[in-house]
């Protein structure tokens, strides 16, 4: 039901309604009615026609209930059928021993042979979709490559009399580990031994390439004779390239929410780490009975506690009854848990996969070594660990990247340290640094998990609480409160929390310049913090005279070309690029660039960034060929550092190509901008799955472009994967929903399906008008786009209606000068300009050329279009010189501005094709 | 030594809206629970009465859901699966019925010795079944209705939570999807040709 088209679902609206509307017409008039309605659509009339029959029809099996049509005892027989007894291949089945969510588990004997047993899996009926019959398939092949004591055999397998699959395997009588271990008492060093066996049969399956990832105590069987067995590779997954044929995708979401692990609930394909991390949940239930996260939370707060808490240490769950069932008191137990083991499970049950145990058999190794009484390899958690994940993990949920506040803090720190050469001062600033940075480790260790067993401070808290210690704990160190304040306020802009940000940075600033004075590196840091700040607030102002100063700070005490400098100067550059101060912009850009690159080298990821912004103001100045060679450069070091990398992909890659598109297709290389965005689109695929939103984005860039170059099937397909994405991850009501609809609604409109365009038209602005916060320019677009498309189908009564509306929008939205105010002047100028309204539409155009000229450089095609339409409206009033005076400045313009060729020609061809004498009348 | 009972709750808070992967997780275990009510109904008091399917649906949902942990929207999305399960419990039991029919080994119709036996209508549920495939793929929403409310038994106000929609408009859904059907099945033997 998900691949529905959108024009089925509108001919089926369309039928419903006619449907609806014919019931109320009677008898003939009725069918002249409906023939009249469906004019020359015979397949609608006949299609209505029928479904009014249909209406009329008394008793179909509708009118009941589906189970009325079964004789019950019947049905009793088919719904009761036991399947003892019978027959599949050469086995005869016994009682039902388990059921999977697919299969079902019986106790099988073989035919003839009542000695030899079997546990027969089989799909249930009614499963055998082409889904369920590959994993199905996928287990049973796994199972065939894996031989090992410590793994359930595969026997046999085939197909039963009804053509269902089914597999055999080694009956194994035995209980789950834990239940086995509790009711024999085992002590640790038994259960210990009992894991190791584990270990060693999922390291040999991770030899053959084979993750089980489900590995939990009903999984991992103990005979009586005290023999692991693993069973259930059901959803375990070939680590070859070539077995994974899409298993994982429908694999991951059976998982048992309590046990998975973070990469498993992230949607990230598991790897032999995945299996390292269940080992250390059974390790952790053998030890102290408990499961390492809560298991009774909610499925969403539990999917966060597996992302974010990092469990307490099992010697800090123990219970009198975990102990007894260990054959030990309480405190016997904690003490024999403490160190080693604790440190092993933590190591297994690290967040990150690339921080745990490589392997089983690394896993395995340590717990011997443990055994042996040797040191084991791994280490406990340090604070600087735990830092680090804290700060990773909120960076998962918040749009900005939480910067790791120590990072930062040693970031602070080493910047002290340097100033720290001014000799004079040496001693304070070392003791600065250092209690900066003990301060920090103060405030994370609320965040340590085993301080606060199992609860979470979110990163809010945790600033909050910093930045009310900061207040109180340091007011007799005014230097080292203002250091932390800058730190604090960098974290905070780092979050979006602007306006905290701002208060902390001010603070700093006021303490620092009454401390130091004006010209000194630490104030010019706060002042490029607080600038930074200001400009993401778009507080241009404010920020421009900060970050001058802290520039003229940095370059005079530092030197030019010191990274230091070089940041801010990028800083400035931005600003003022987004000012429309190109020239100096660019030239600042150009000159952190330089020194960037001295400095860091030539792929460095900013000497990329400030590459990528760089061309942004290129192409904004019309700059293209210079804007699409920087971009290739940074698609090229990217390319470079994802070969390297440990995973082969580079995270920025995909957003680089994406603007390289864009560029190329706004330059109208519709061959690269294509080849680019489907190189992105494969990449985000392979990083995020087909359902993420990112590669719903690479899927409408990638859509945009197949507009322009008309293959609109292609297109129309894309779309409607990224709408799916995106309905099934925001609603169906979201914004983002309703910008694809817009996007997908110009489609439609080139296609010459206005009819369609008109109604995702108004689906568009139903949405959007639907949002409390309203974003009143994007109302405006989306009215404007529907008023183009009933222009189009010739309702210019409409049309005229919305422009002016859409006009009316932006007006209220924007400032009296914005550029995005010639689009609906430009529309509805041409429409009246069109109608021979000409008085009507000259001031239209030329506030649209006005505020195009205001806003663009000299010559863009934007503002010659707006000339061009604005000089037709002069001639239909009759004043062609004026005409003649516009045409021959805006060729100029484009001239100077080296426009490309095409547009100058076009110029040229409709400044000679002026008419000499006045004319009224005007042909189209 | 089966599993544990699989957390159906947690199967059913995540499930978002109609998430098909979602929904192919819960469906099993929802099915195999319908199977053995199913069973146990027929053979309980009610004995020789058809299958209260809608009370089945509900008494699942009593049954395989912590109530105190869900929300009536994941009420309405249990509901809503339980009626595709019932669908599937009905047709894969017409099939087989229907293969027997066609091997010749078994009776046509089979009769309850009370007033209540009828004869098993396995075709015209398969062709049903078929015919609201075609349905769903034009007119999804539909064909939704339809399932609810022949296979799951839900009433229009139980639909409508489901679907998220008023209950006119299930009501209006449910009016075309009927005269489609309808139409596509063709008339019936006994009726009049419409």
């Amino acid at each position: 039901m998900s691949d529905r088209q959108p024009d089925a679902l509108d001919r089926w609206t369309r039928v419903q309604t006619l449907f609806e509307a014919a019931l109320d017409h009677d008898g003939d008039a009725r069918t002249a009615w409906l023939r009249a309605e469906c004019g020359d659509d015979p397949d609608l009339y006949r299609e209505v026609a029928a479904m009014l029959g249909g209406h009329r029809t008394r008793d179909t099996l509708l009118d009941g209930f589906a189970a009325d049509l079964f004789d019950p005892a019947d049905l009793d027989q088919a719904l009761g059928a036991d399947d003892a007894g019978a027959h599949v291949g050469p086995w005869v089945l016994g009682e039902r021993i388990g059921a999977g969510g697919m299969g079902t588990v019986y106790r099988a004997t073989r035919d003839g042979d009542f000695e030899q047993t079997a546990a027969l899996k089989r799909i249930k009926p009614g499963m055998d979709s082409e889904a369920v019959l590959a994993r199905f398939r996928a287990e049973r092949q796994i199972l065939a490559r894996l031989e090992h004591p410590g793994i359930a055999r595969l026997l046999d397998g085939g197909l039963d009399a009804d053509g269902r699959p089914y597999f055999a395997m080694e009956l194994v009588d035995g209980e789950p580990i834990t239940d086995l271990a509790d009711a024999r008492r085992l002590s640790v060093d038994n259960r210990l031994e009992l894991f190791a066996q584990t270990c060693e049969a999922v390291a040999y399956a991770h030899r053959q390439l084979v993750v089980h990832r489900d590995l939990k105590p009903s999984n991992v069987l103990v005979s009586e004779d005290g023999r692991v067995k693993l069973l259930d590779f059901g959803i375990a997954r070939l680590l070859s390239a070539d077995a994974d044929d899409g298993l994982t995708r429908t694999g991951h979401r059976v998982l048992t929410p309590a046990t998975a692990a973070p990469e498993q609930v992230r949607g990230e394909p598991p790897t032999t780490a995945t299996d390292v991390y269940a080992l250390g949940g059974l390790l952790y239930r053998l030890l102290c009975g408990a499961l390492p996260l809560d298991p009774g939370l909610s499925a969403s707060a539990l999917e966060r506690a597996v992302l974010e808490t990092v469990p307490a240490a099992p010697s800090t769950r123990v219970t009198p009854s975990a102990a007894a069932a260990r054959g030990t008191a309480e405190t016997a137990l904690a003490k024999r848990l403490r160190g080693d083991l604790d440190t092993i499970c933590g190591k297994a049950l690290r967040k990150e996969p690339e921080r745990r145990y490589g392997s089983a058999a690394e896993l395995l190794a340590d717990v011997r070594r443990h055994l042996a009484g040797l040191p084991v390899e791994a280490r406990p958690a340090t604070a600087r660990y735990r830092a680090g994940l804290f700060a990773r993990r909120h960076r998962v949920g918040l749009a900005a990247t939480v910067a790791s506040l120590l990072a930062v803090g040693l970031v602070t720190a080493l910047a002290f340290a340097r100033v720290s050469a001014e000799r004079d001062r040496a001693q304070t600033e070392a003791d600065k640094a250092a209690e900066v940075s003990a301060f920090l480790a103060s405030i994370l260790e609320g965040a340590d998990p085993y301080q606060a067993a199992g609860d979470t401070l979110s990163a809010f808290d945790l600033l909050e609480r910093g930045a009310a210690r900061i207040e109180e704990d340091l007011a007799d160190q005014p230097d080292v409160q203002a250091a932390m304040q800058h730190v604090m306020g960098g974290v905070y802009e780092n979050l979006g929390r602007y306006e905290e940000a701002e208060a902390l940075l001010v603070a700093a600033l006021d303490t620092r310049r009454r401390l130091y004075g004006s010209d000194h590196l630490d104030v010019a840091e706060t002042e490029r913090a607080l600038g930074i700040v200001y400009r993401r607030i778009r507080d241009g102002d404010r920020a421009e005279p900060l970050l001058r100063h802290a520039l003229d700070v940095q370059r005079r005490r530092l030197g030019p070309d010191d990274p230091e400098a070089a940041y801010t100067q990028r800083h400035l550059a931005s600003l003022l690029r987004n000012r429309g101060e190109y020239d100096e912009a660019e030239r600042l850009y150009r000159a952190s660039l330089a020194s960037f690159r001295s400095t860091l080298g030539d792929d460095h990821p900013d000497v990329l960034d400030v590459k990528n912004s760089l061309s942004v103001l290129l192409e904004q100045t019309g700059q293209f060929d210079e804007a699409v060679g920087l971009m290739r450069e940074v698609v090229a070091a990217q390319r470079r550092q994802a070969a390297q990398s440990e995973t082969g992909v580079d995270a920025s890659l995909s957003a680089t190509l994406a603007t390289l598109g864009t560029l190329l297709r706004e330059q109208g290389d519709l061959d690269g901008a294509e080849a680019a965005a489907r190189e992105a689109l494969a990449l985000d695929q392979s990083v995020f799955g087909d359902a993420h939103p990112q590669t719903a984005t690479s899927m409408r860039n990638l859509a945009s472009i197949l507009r322009d170059r008309e293959q609109y099937d292609e297109a129309g397909r894309l779309y409607q994967a990224a709408l799916d994405i995106r309905r099934a991850a925001l609603g169906p009501d979201h914004p983002r929903v309703a910008n694809l609809l817009n996007s997908f609604g110009k489609l439609r409109a080139e296609e010459g399906d206005l009819e369609g365009a008109i109604a995702l038209s108004r689906e568009v602005l139903r949405i959007y008008r639907a949002q409390p916060d309203a974003e009143p320019m994007r109302v405006a677009f989306a009215t404007g786009n529907l008023g183009e498309y009933y222009e189009q189908v010739g309702r210019a009564d409409q049309a005229e209606a919305l422009y002016r509306e859409s006009l009316r929008e932006l007006r209220a939205a924007v400032p009296a000068e914005s550029a995005d105010l010639a689009f609906p002047l430009e529309s509805l100028g041409t429409l009246l300009s069109g109608q021979e309204r000409f008085a009507e539409a000259e001031p239209l155009l030329r506030e649209a050329v006005a505020v195009r000229r205001a806003a663009l450089p000299a010559g863009h095609r934007y503002t010659a279009r707006s000339e061009r339409r604005l000089s037709d409206v002069l001639v239909g009033l009759g004043r062609p010189a004026d005409a003649r005076a516009l045409l021959t400045a805006s060729l100029r313009r484009l001239r100077s501005a080296r426009a490309d060729a095409e547009l100058v020609e076009s110029a040229e061809a409709r400044l000679a094709g002026l008419p000499v004498a006045v004319r009224t009348e005007r042909g189209e | 030594m089966a599993d544990p009972a699989p957390d159906v709750t947690h199967l059913l808070l995540a499930l978002d809206g109609d998430d098909p992967a979602a929904v192919d997780a819960l469906l099993p275990h929802v099915y195999t629970e319908l199977q053995a009510m199913a069973r146990r109904q027929l053979r309980g008091e009610r004995a020789g009465h058809t299958l209260d399917t809608a009370a089945l649906v509900h008494e699942a949902y009593l049954k395989l859901i912590r109530q105190d942990r869900v929300s009536w929207q994941n009420r309405a999305h249990f509901l809503g699966v339980a009626s595709l399960a019932m669908r599937r419990i009905l047709v894969n039991y017409a099939k087989r019925r229907s293969r027997v029919k066609r091997g010749g080994d078994a009776p046509l119709a089979t009769f309850d010795d009370g007033a209540v036996g009828r004869v098993t209508r396995s075709d015209e549920l398969l062709a049903l079944d078929e015919a609201l495939d075609r349905l769903a793929a034009r007119a999804p929403r539909p064909a939704r209705v339809v399932e609810m409310r022949f296979f799951g038994g839900l009433t229009h106000a139980e639909i409508a939570e489901v679907l998220g929609l008023s209950e006119p408009t299930v009501r209006r859904d449910w009016q075309a999807a009927r005269a489609w059907l309808s139409a596509d099945l063709g008339p019936p033997a006994d009726a009049p040709a419409g």
